[in-house]
């Protein structure tokens, strides 16, 4: 068995203790029916262009308010629907103007941490895009966009289906990874991948000596398993050994990146941590949020629970840029997005209620960044969704489909979105 | 088919509700409707008819095991079963869909006590003693005197997070000692169906107040008087933001989640225009301040804020001027919707049968909800039947039923609880705090994935690794000498003799590493409850 440390060309990850070691011998001998796998080995050396992007999807769960984050500041009818709500315009004196991202569309002001990526031509922006279905319900409307079809009666999310067709990496154990206590509906029916709530810290504890013994009965005795019970324990048992080569602790962020500490932070932490090991990891799902998107009451982008979300996802996402543009990262794409946006009028409780257009984001090295790319249906009464709220100009699909096609080497899209044809928006340059 | 009600049950909206032409303009006053005096009371003494026993039929005879059994009537899955099941050859299976664990003693206990007895008085828990959760809740549980107390005692006395810490203890002790196995089956099911979070601002005590007057005061009841009560629970208004849907100023998130997930469900017909219908309806329902001192954090209906003109849900007319009663009516309809009817029967199908239970069944369990008004005792007798068991394949534990059924398999004596509440959080199953309003997922494909957290807990139950905890499962293979008496003893004690071979080789090779020693037998111990057998109930 060759030293851990010599696995990972990741400068990151070469800090390697007995401990570690140790862990990881039992585990890999547990794990014997596996290809004898090293992770950086087997790509080649150069594998900006050739290699996929590492794909992040972010979920903002619970509708996050669109018009908020990204205002249209030149727009009347805006600011005629959200009397306290309305971000003002960049050229007004409030402490709390927008920022001017292309003269029509700013930034809420919280929201000026993840300005210099845009700046940078690292962000993209997309407005007015969303599902095609009429639900108003969370469930229903982040059940069909995980699910990237017009019904929920197919088992499988839109990730899997984009795993299942196209190659995993050489000797890949681990095609993805949801950083959350359950597997989300878009990685349902995927192969190799499993739900990991806190990456660092993931092994079987007990007497060491017994360890790989209790691996290997776990894999026996799951064999019996009902799926996807099954496939779950075996992908488990699979991981451990990949997880502990990576010595999340001394993971030191570059850029000068500072994740926040919340889940969120910790979360798209991890993320990094595992794109830059470049273990074979395709997708990774997150959550971000600081506490709930779903504003209905005292929405406050301002200065209350609003700004708060908006400061958390902005920082959160910086400091995940930084990290990732600094050095030899892999190339990667982060697309952030909610199953809905919200009302254009607020509501009596200085909130917003469920909505329909929303707004997507995308980071990444190839994207067409510094632009918020939208074709605005407008909010005069008569342009409004059912009378109320923001259309859906471009369908989520497009975004995700191009996502595929372009940065993950997807060539049949069919796959991932069968009863919908992406209209590709100039995603990437 | 109307259940015997309490004659003297006191006159209250509730009684007024029951009569079935609810939708016409009721005369007089409607009580509670009187400016700022609340007075929605239920009445809860009711106790419902007599456990029916079923007529004798021939009788089959049914193999036991639960994944033989399950994976048998798949096959022929369309089809009615040509006899009815043997009620007595399904007494395990009984047990392991009603409790939180099989131990040898229940058994003994519901084989006695045969399969209609046994349910029946599951069915009715206030007749049900306990002393041994009330040993354990006096034990355990640092100020017991909270179960009693109301939101504004809680406000006044407490800090929020031992009381929160004290709901999830409360659930564990239940879930592990207490003999209402099916009631507390039900309360887990109805604080899912009626999720609230208890981390939003006061949750923890709005918890502990719904817990107690709305799940377990009507669990079991009838479903428009559960649902009458979650409506009328300050902590639910709060969580989905009713306290400020106001005439004018509509907040149609209670509305929403009432039709789709407590009562119609999600594409059920109703339509953007009945939530915005229904939000007008429960405008001025509402929750008093939560800092007054002895009526903070209860339900009040605030006429002023109550939009007082015409309404018209799922097309039917509301006449202007009811006051609360919109809300009461609206109530009713939705309760008596046949909708609910499937959606309820649908949910509980799976809770205790299987993730896709057979339409037959759904349809039977609905049919009786129906005839019933919502009878929840009744529509329980509808699904938990032989036949229904022998059919259903088994069901994956979440991880609150897999640490309580590992606790009662174990029997350690506990000198503190967090390490339980510690496992729970780790395996995802963090009790009272899902955040959206739709409860933890029944589903094995969500709970699936996260079995690490899950070998680790087993493990260290078996092998006494746990903190603050005492046990030693080496004890109950005292005076066996031989290997394959000990696997005997396992397989009788934790699994009712439904092992299986490729389990107990397993556990066979690792006894052998040092098969006479306690230390590896807790360990094998450890390693059964970690393994598949023990993930099913």
């Amino acid at each position: 068995m060759s030293q851990p440390n010599q696995r990972l060309a990741c400068r990151e990850f070469q800090k390697c203790s007995r401990r570690r070691f140790l862990a990881l011998s039992a585990a890999g001998a547990a794990a014997a029916s596996l290809p004898d796998w090293m992770p950086c080995a087997t790509f080649a050396k150069d594998h900006r262009g050739s290699q996929p992007d590492v794909l992040i999807v972010a979920f903002l769960r619970g509708g996050a308010d669109a018009l908020t984050i990204c205002p249209p500041f030149l727009d009347a009818n805006y600011y005629a629907a959200r009397p306290t709500l309305a971000v003002p315009r960049p050229d007004s004196t409030s402490p709390h103007r927008a920022i001017n991202l292309d003269g029509t569309f700013g930034f809420a002001s919280a929201m000026a941490p993840l300005y210099p990526a845009y700046q940078d031509g690292r962000l993209l922006v997309v407005h007015a895009v969303g599902s095609q279905d009429t639900t108003r319900s969370h469930f229903e409307a982040a059940r069909l966009m995980e699910v990237g079809m017009a019904s929920a009666t197919t088992p499988n999310g839109w990730l899997a289906r984009h795993l299942s067709a196209v190659p995993p990496m050489p000797n890949s154990i681990l095609r993805a990874v949801a950083v959350s206590d359950g597997v989300p509906r878009s990685l349902v029916g995927a192969g190799r991948s499993l739900p990991i709530p806190d990456p660092t810290n993931f092994n079987l504890r007990g007497d060491p000596i017994t360890q790989a013994y209790r691996y290997e009965a776990i894999r026996s005795s799951y064999l019996q398993s009902r799926e996807p019970v099954r496939s779950y324990a075996m992908s488990t048992t699979n991981t451990v050994s990949l997880l502990n080569n990576l010595d999340f602790d001394s993971y030191q962020p570059a850029g000068g990146a500072e994740y926040p500490g919340t889940k969120g932070g910790r979360s798209l932490r991890a993320a990094a941590a595992i794109t830059k090991a470049q273990v074979g990891v395709e997708v990774m799902t997150i959550e971000l949020h600081h506490s709930n998107w779903d504003l209905h009451q005292s929405q406050n982008p301002f200065t209350g629970a609003m700004a708060t979300e908006m400061d958390h996802l902005a920082r959160c996402l910086d400091a995940f840029q930084r990290d990732m543009f600094s050095g030899a990262a892999p190339s990667f794409t982060l697309v952030v997005m909610s199953e809905f946006g919200r009302s254009l009028p607020q509501n009596g409780s200085a909130g917003t209620d469920h909505g329909h257009g929303g707004l997507m984001m995308v980071l990444g090295n190839a994207v067409a960044g510094g632009r918020v790319l939208t074709q605005w249906p407008g909010l005069a009464p008569e342009q409004l969704y059912l009378g109320r709220d923001l259309q859906s100009t471009f369908d989520y699909r497009d975004i995700l489909g191009e996502i595929l096609e372009r940065r993950l080497g997807n060539t049949n899209l069919d796959a991932a979105f069968p009863d919908y044809t992406p209209i590709f928006r100039g995603v990437y340059e | 088919m109307t259940p015997n009600r309490n004659p003297n049950a006191p006159t209250s909206s509730s009684h007024d509700l029951s009569s079935r032409d609810g939708l016409g303009a009721p005369s007089g006053t409607p009580p509670g409707a009187s400016p700022g005096t609340p007075e929605v009371s239920f009445c809860a003494q009711g106790r419902r008819g007599f456990f029916t026993q079923l007529l004798s039929r021939p009788r089959a005879a049914a193999p036991t095991a639960i994944f033989a059994a399950g994976a048998a009537a798949q096959e022929s899955r369309a089809d009615d079963f040509p006899a009815d099941i043997d009620p007595g050859a399904m007494i395990v299976k009984l047990l392991r869909r009603t409790t939180y664990g099989v131990t040898p003693a229940d058994v003994e206990y519901a084989a006695s006590a045969g399969f209609d007895g046994y349910l029946s008085e599951q069915l009715h828990p206030g007749s049900i003693s306990d002393p041994e959760f009330e040993n354990q809740f006096a034990r355990l549980i640092p100020t017991p005197e909270i179960q009693n107390f109301s939101f504004a005692q809680l406000y006044q006395r407490y800090r929020e997070y031992p009381v929160r810490l004290e709901l999830v203890d409360t659930a564990f002790l239940r879930a592990i000692y207490s003999r209402k196995q099916l009631f507390e089956r039900m309360v887990e099911f109805w604080t899912d169906h009626f999720n609230m979070d208890s981390l939003i601002s006061f949750g923890g005590f709005f918890q502990a107040v719904r817990d107690r007057d709305v799940t377990r005061q009507f669990g079991l009841e009838h479903f428009h008087e559960l649902l009458l009560a979650s409506c009328t629970n300050a902590g639910m208004l709060t969580f989905l933001t009713n306290v400020t849907n106001i005439a004018g100023h509509p907040n149609e998130n209670f509305a929403r989640e009432l039709l789709e997930l407590h009562t119609l469900g999600v594409s059920s017909g109703y339509t953007q225009n009945d939530v915005n219908e229904v939000a007008r309806c429960f405008t001025g329902w509402t929750c008093t301040t939560t800092n007054e001192p002895t009526s903070g954090g209860l339900f009040q209906f605030n006429p002023n804020f109550h939009d007082s003109g015409e309404k018209t849900v799922l097309g039917n007319t509301i006449p202007a001027g009811l006051g609360i009663q919109d809300g009461l009516i609206v109530i009713r309809m939705l309760a008596d919707h046949p909708a609910t009817s499937t959606f309820i029967a649908r949910k509980l199908c799976r809770w205790f049968l299987e993730e896709t239970p057979r339409e037959s069944v759904v349809q039977a369990a609905a049919l009786r909800f129906r005839q019933t008004q919502g009878d929840i005792r009744e529509v329980l007798k509808a699904i938990i039947t032989p036949n229904n068991l022998f059919a259903a394949g088994p069901k994956y534990k979440r991880p609150f039923h897999l640490i309580a059924s590992g606790m009662r398999a174990i029997q350690p004596v506990m000198s503190q609880m967090w390490p339980l509440r510690t496992a729970l959080r780790e395996c995802g199953h963090p009790l009272f705090e899902w955040g959206p309003p739709d409860g933890f997922p029944d589903t094995m494909q969500y709970w699936g994935g996260g079995q690490m957290a899950r070998w680790n807990f087993c493990s260290s139950l078996g092998e006494n690794r746990l903190l603050d905890m005492q046990s030693d499962a080496s004890t109950f293979y005292q005076g066996m000498t031989m290997p394959q008496q000990v696997l005997d003893e396992m397989n009788r004690r934790f699994l009712q003799g439904e092992m299986s071979g490729t389990d107990r080789q397993i556990l066979l090779d690792f006894l052998a590493f040092d098969p006479n020693s306690p230390r590896q037998r807790r360990a094998v111990t450890g390693l059964l409850l970690a393994i598949h057998g023990f993930q099913w109930y």
